[in-house]
């Protein structure tokens, strides 16, 4: 039960920290850890520019 | 996992077009693969990544729509995101993929053209239209010079909108970035060279030093007594009065008072 309050509270910290992007805001750059579908030589965000692209998060759950 | 086929069906329309999926989960490399790229069969682009602290989810599944140079557009859920939404969007970019058959002579130039080498398509499109006697090859070297002309427009917008900002390290960087794909060309070659002026100059070294100093001071003001805080802002205010950083600073300092 402590583990889970806990775990509860740290998400609690994580989704406050994180800030929202905003239409009109920049979005941040990341990088992928593994990807699927790009060019092998496409490892972050950032090379994409110059194109209009859709950040979706997903997950299987 | 609802909306996988609404994603597919906007990436089977409009990737061609410049409009790139990035799908993306923190779920480990296995799930990924046998629940969504083997079981769905999806061809959009998917990756591995943790963006929580980035994007601030509120609630999965969600979107951000970034234009060409990564502002946000919309954001929300990703089935709210319609096809004529995105044949919206990508008819502002530049066309990044040569899209119908052209004369054989330009075969370098397209190729060039399609890896993004926009230097090299416009010399050899130049050449190639000087060369010609037959009308369709010229009339095809004027239609992918027209083509390549979008790109130097829109790098030529990006460069004033920075120079009209006063932003010389964001005009620089622009001037970089345009005279890197246009490389090999006149105009890569006067981008570069008006880069390299516009890096000795003081405006830029004055730009440069003041956004690095009020990024040191960032993070730094929140702990600061508000006096102090207003000093240190003024500081760099009054040193670089003229640029962005500086302005910013000035504004920021009538928060202390």
């Amino acid at each position: 039960m402590r583990t889970l309050l806990s775990l509860a509270l740290l998400c609690a910290i994580g989704a406050t920290a994180a800030h929202a992007v905003e239409v009109g805001e920049q979005g941040p750059n990341f990088k992928f850890d593994k990807s699927w579908n790009f060019d092998a030589a496409i490892t972050e965000l950032d090379q994409l520019r110059g194109k209009v692209v859709m950040v979706e998060s997903w997950a299987t759950w | 996992m609802a909306g996988v086929p609404h994603l597919q069906e906007l990436n089977d329309k409009y990737r061609s077009k410049g409009f790139e999926i990035v799908a993306v989960s923190k779920e480990d490399a296995g799930t990924i693969q046998s629940k969504l790229i083997d079981a769905k069969k999806v061809t959009y682009g998917v990756v591995k990544a943790d963006i929580g602290s980035l994007y601030a989810t509120r609630g999965i599944p969600h979107c951000w729509v970034l234009d060409a140079d990564g502002k946000c557009l919309f954001h929300g859920h990703p089935s709210n995101v319609t096809a004529a939404n995105v044949e919206e969007w990508v008819k502002t970019l530049a066309p990044t993929k040569v899209d119908k058959e052209l004369a054989k002579e330009l075969s370098g130039a397209v190729k060039a053209f399609d890896k993004g080498e926009y230097g090299k398509a416009l010399t050899d499109t130049k050449a190639v239209a000087a060369e010609a006697t037959d009308e369709l090859v010229k009339a095809d070297a004027a239609y992918l010079e027209g083509l390549i002309q979008k790109h130097i427009d829109m790098d030529k917008a990006k460069i004033e909108k920075a120079a009209g900002a006063g932003d010389k390290v964001a005009q620089a960087k622009a001037l970089d970035e345009a005279a890197a794909k246009f490389k090999g060309s006149e105009i890569g070659d006067t981008w570069a060279g008006e880069s390299k002026e516009l890096k000795k100059s003081k405006e830029y070294k004055d730009c440069a030093k003041a956004s690095e100093e009020l990024e040191k001071l960032r993070p730094k003001i929140e702990d600061m007594a508000p006096k102090s805080a207003r000093k240190a802002l003024e500081k760099i205010a009054d040193k670089y009065p003229d640029t962005p950083a500086g302005k910013e600073a000035a504004e920021l300092a009538k928060r202390y008072n």
